[in-house]
């Protein structure tokens, strides 16, 4: 980035409106899992209270602080995640993580229809040191959602 | 006065341009950058100078172990050690305290023992400590903080009593920049007989620290943090207690006689500097405190409250900001810590850096300081001794169009 313009390139407005209001805020009464993420650098916090039916995420609850990349992009997650089943998430999320870690990852994210929805996130993998914002629920996620508990 | 614009030209990084903007540094209590002075004592030691020391015989031992040994004395010098037997160099601040409290605290402490510490403290002087009382079934206690992020002394008789063993603590803190009345506390401690460790992280490189006049047993501090290299810190100890103390790494170095049965440890400081030490660092270290010497810590220190003060002074102008720590400069450091509404820390350091001005966002490695004002994390802007008025200017400035930036999108 050479100046505050491209900074359009981080702050979309979809972004910013996400990290303004990030939704979710329902609270669930008995969840059937509690998530918590915490990026321990920075102090990014993130908790996903989610209901399970059928195999599949039903209702979810979201708790965020921290910067404007890590709130929208853990809203964004939940949107593309309600409703869906389980094994879907978990390749949704593998895609997702892929294309911030891997040079030549870009493919399988454009292929993936779920993730349109997620592409104001996308031009964060030019900021080396925010994408660690965008990724931290996705792994939070990717990491837990699947466990045996 | 402290001609800070002409300081600056000695910094050739300062001279770099960050995003088509002149760099701009605010990132002091995090690591600081170095004249071309530090620069090349290290690059001559390297082309000159390189050998292994107080072993070899040969001319270029002889001249590495002299250099060394150089910078110990200038090291005591520069806090006022009544000897360089009490000047142990270790990586930095952290391993300092790390050895304290491996070597010290495992041989003195035990399950009646207490060991007193702040809420200002940098994870660096809480975790060695907590994994201590796990080992030795002993207690940790913190003594509190105010609102305003000063230490509340009130009870500290209560605090610091006849189990307490160790009293260690900040005197700067690297959060929000409080500076501590340590010498109170140093007494308060001596009047039960329990040791000090003082963190000088913060401090040794802004204002002048006199050991012998603190009475401390111990004092930590690194290099990276006072224009000189990464990698090289100090740990100050009282010469008898160091003598009592038992070692902390094994190996070369570090011995007097080894047989294939048993070793006995050298003399001190080598009992506690084990293996080849970072020689290239030590001299640099040298050289930073050479530099810092032409300019006088008294100067350094007043330069940084006259910062502090135009930047309090001009931030507090900004709706809603959230300073914390200390009003007063005298209770504070050239440091400030503080929260803008609706621009979270990190969207603002990505702002700024877009105007190359380096600040730090997070919980600056000390979370538990952080969430108990209140907070997730803080922007924190720092200062040395190249730091001028006119930047602050700026900083300020671009702060508030930050503001607008993230209310307009």
């Amino acid at each position: 980035m050479s100046n505050t313009e491209n900074l359009s390139f981080v702050y979309k407005k979809e972004i910013l409106d996400r990290s303004s209001n990030p939704g979710f805020e329902k609270k669930i009464k008995n969840p059937d899992k509690i998530i918590k993420g915490l990026n321990p650098f920075c102090g990014d916090e993130v908790k996903f209270s989610i209901l399970l039916s059928d195999n599949r995420v039903s209702s979810i609850n979201l708790e965020v602080e921290g910067c404007a990349v890590h709130k929208a992009s853990s809203s964004i997650l939940c949107a593309i995640i309600i409703d869906e089943s389980i094994n879907h998430i978990q390749g949704i999320c593998d895609d997702f993580i892929s294309f911030f870690k891997n040079e030549n990852a870009d493919s399988k994210i454009y292929q993936n229809s779920k993730l349109k929805l997620a592409s104001s996130l996308f031009d964060i993998k030019s900021n080396q040191i925010r994408i660690k914002c965008a990724l931290l629920s996705w792994n939070t996620i990717y990491n837990n959602l699947f466990s045996k508990n | 006065m402290i001609q800070s614009q002409d300081i600056a030209k000695d910094f050739p990084i300062l001279q770099r341009k960050i995003n088509d903007n002149k760099l701009i540094y605010f990132d002091n209590a995090a690591t600081t950058q170095k004249p071309t002075h530090v620069i090349e004592s290290i690059s001559n030691f390297y082309s000159n100078t390189n050998s292994n020391i107080h072993r070899g015989v040969h001319t270029l031992s002889m001249e590495s172990t002299y250099e060394y040994d150089q910078a110990k004395d200038k090291v005591a010098e520069f806090i006022n050690s009544p000897n360089s037997e009490s000047i142990i160099f270790t990586r930095g601040t952290t391993e300092s305290i790390n050895l304290v409290a491996e070597t010290w605290g495992k041989a003195n402490l035990d399950e009646s023992s207490e060991i007193v510490i702040t809420e200002l403290e940098h994870h660096s002087n809480i975790v060695p400590w907590q994994e201590l009382i796990k080992e030795t079934n002993s207690k940790l206690k913190y003594i509190p903080i105010n609102s305003d992020g000063t230490l509340n002394y009130e009870n500290l008789n209560q605090i610091i009593n006849s189990n307490t063993k160790i009293v260690s603590l900040t005197h700067v803190s690297n959060g929000i920049g409080t500076i501590n009345n340590i010498k109170k506390i140093i007494k308060e401690a001596q009047s039960v007989g329990a040791i000090t460790l003082i963190d000088a992280a913060q401090s040794a490189p802004h204002m002048p620290i006199d050991v012998q006049d603190l009475g401390c047993d111990f004092l930590a501090f690194s290099g990276h943090k006072m224009l000189g290299p990464t990698g090289i810190g100090v740990l100050y100890g009282k010469k008898d207690i160091l003598e009592e103390m038992p070692a902390y790494q094994k190996g070369g170095d570090m011995i007097l006689e080894v047989t294939y049965e048993k070793s006995s440890w050298n003399e001190v400081p080598f009992k506690f500097e084990a293996g080849t030490p970072n020689i290239a660092g030590a001299i640099g270290l040298k050289s930073a405190i050479d530099y810092l010497n032409l300019i006088s810590m008294d100067s350094i220190r007043e330069h940084e409250k006259e910062l502090t003060e135009h930047i309090l002074k001009e931030m507090r102008n900004i709706d809603g900001i959230d300073i914390l720590g200390p009003e007063s400069v005298e209770d504070r450091a050239g440091l400030v810590s503080f929260n803008i509404p609706n621009v979270h820390p990190h969207d603002l350091g990505t702002y700024l850096d877009t105007k190359g001005i380096a600040i730090r966002t997070g919980h600056h490695c000390a979370m538990p300081l952080i969430k108990k004002l209140g907070s997730h994390s803080s922007a924190r802007a720092s200062f040395y001794v190249y730091n001028t008025k006119n930047e602050i200017n700026e900083f300020v400035t671009q702060i508030n169009n930050s503001i607008k930036y993230f209310d307009n999108v």
